[in-house]
C-alpha cells in the first residue's frame, strides 16, 4: 500500500506540482489539497510547498496561516501527524506557529537561487532517517525571505545548517532547517522537490522525501493493521 | 537622499496601515487593534507595532 502525501495548494504556490512529482516518484500517493479545504482527506503525511502563497503580502506565509486547510494541517499536526514545510511552507508553519522562530528579507535584501552546502545536523527526526548525522548535502534555495530568525531557545530544534561560509541569506547560525519539539513537524528553506533526480544536478533532496515517504508508509501499515483488528 | 545632498544618517522603509474600525470610543478601537496586530498585522518575534488612535 502507498501512504499517501497531500500538497497544500495555496494561490501563489508554484511548487506544489515539483512536490507532487517528487514524491510520487519516491513511491507514495501524492494529493493536491486545495487550500479553501476545511478538512483534509485520509493523509500519512502533509506538505507545504513552495511559492509565494497568497502574494507573500504582509510577511511570507503571514496570511496562509488563517486558510481553511491550514486550521485543518494544524489539527492533524496536533495528533501527531507529519508536516513538512519547504521555503514558503517553512515560512507558513512558522507564521502558524507550529515551528519555532521567524524568516525576515535576506541579509542582502536580494533574491538569491543557487545550489547550497548543507550539513544535517540531526539524522534522528522522521525526516531525515535516511541520512547520517554529520553527512554533507547540495540542494538549491530559491527566496528572498529565509533569513531565520531564532526564539530565544532554540536548542535540539536545528535539524540542518548550510554548511561554513555558504549561508545564503544571513540566518543565525546558519540554521536551513528546523523541527518542532514533539519531532513530526519539519521546515526547510532549501528545496528537496527540485533534487530528486542526478539529472536535476543532485539528487540529495531526495534522501529527506524518501525519509518521508518511508515514516509515512509505516504510519499507513500501522492504520491498515488498526483497522483490520477493528 | 544623500544622492541629493540631505544629511541622512541612516533610513529604512517601514509599514503604515490605516484602519477604519467600528468601536464605542477610541479605548475599545485600541483593544481591537492590539488584537489585530499581535494575530496578524506583526510577527512580534521580529516586529514591533504603534498604535494611533484619530
Amino acid at each position: 500500500v502507498r501512504p499517501r502525501v497531500g500538497v497544500v495548494v495555496f494561490p501563489g504556490s508554484n511548487d506544489d506540482r515539483d512536490a507532487l512529482e517528487a514524491l510520487s516518484g519516491l513511491g507514495a500517493e501524492s494529493v493536491p489539497v486545495w487550500h479553501g479545504n476545511p478538512a483534509l482527506p485520509e493523509l500519512d503525511a502533509v506538505v507545504l510547498p513552495g511559492g509565494f502563497s497568497y502574494g507573500d503580502y504582509l510577511r511570507a506565509g503571514a496570511i496562509a496561516r488563517f486558510s481553511p486547510a491550514m486550521r485543518a494541517v494544524g489539527a492533524f499536526a496536533e495528533a501527531g501527524g507529519l508536516v513538512l514545510g519547504i521555503c514558503n511552507g517553512f515560512q507558513v508553519l512558522c507564521e502558524a506557529g507550529l515551528l519555532p522562530g521567524a524568516l525576515r528579507p535576506n541579509a542582502s535584501l536580494a533574491f538569491v537561487c543557487r545550489d547550497v552546502g548543507l550539513v544535517v545536523e540531526r539524522a534522528d527526526t522522521p525526516f531525515t532517517s535516511g541520512c547520517v548525522a554529520g553527512q554533507r548535502l547540495t540542494i538549491p534555495v530559491k527566496h528572498g525571505e529565509g533569513c531565520y530568525v531564532p526564539p530565544p531557545d532554540l536548542d535540539g530544534h536545528v535539524v540542518l545548517r548550510y554548511a561554513s561560509g555558504e549561508n545564503p541569506n544571513g540566518s543565525a547560525e546558519d540554521v536551513a532547517g528546523v523541527v518542532n519539539e514533539r519531532g513530526n513537524v519539519m521546515g526547510l528553506m532549501p528545496h528537496p522537490e527540485h533534487a530528486v533526480d542526478p539529472l536535476l544536478g543532485s539528487s540529495d533532496g531526495a534522501l529527506i522525501l524518501r525519509s518521508l515517504v518511508s515514516e509515512a508508509e509505516r504510519r499507513r501499515q500501522a492504520r491498515v493493521l488498526g483497522e483490520r483488528v477493528a | 537622499l544623500r544622492q541629493l545632498g540631505f544629511p541622512v544618517a541612516d533610513a529604512r522603509v517601514g509599514r503604515l496601515v490605516d484602519i477604519e474600525v467600528d468601536a464605542t470610543d477610541a479605548e475599545e478601537a485600541r483593544e481591537k487593534l492590539a488584537e489585530m496586530c499581535e494575530r496578524l498585522l506583526a510577527n512580534p518575534l521580529i516586529e514591533s507595532y504603534e498604535i494611533e488612535v484619530k
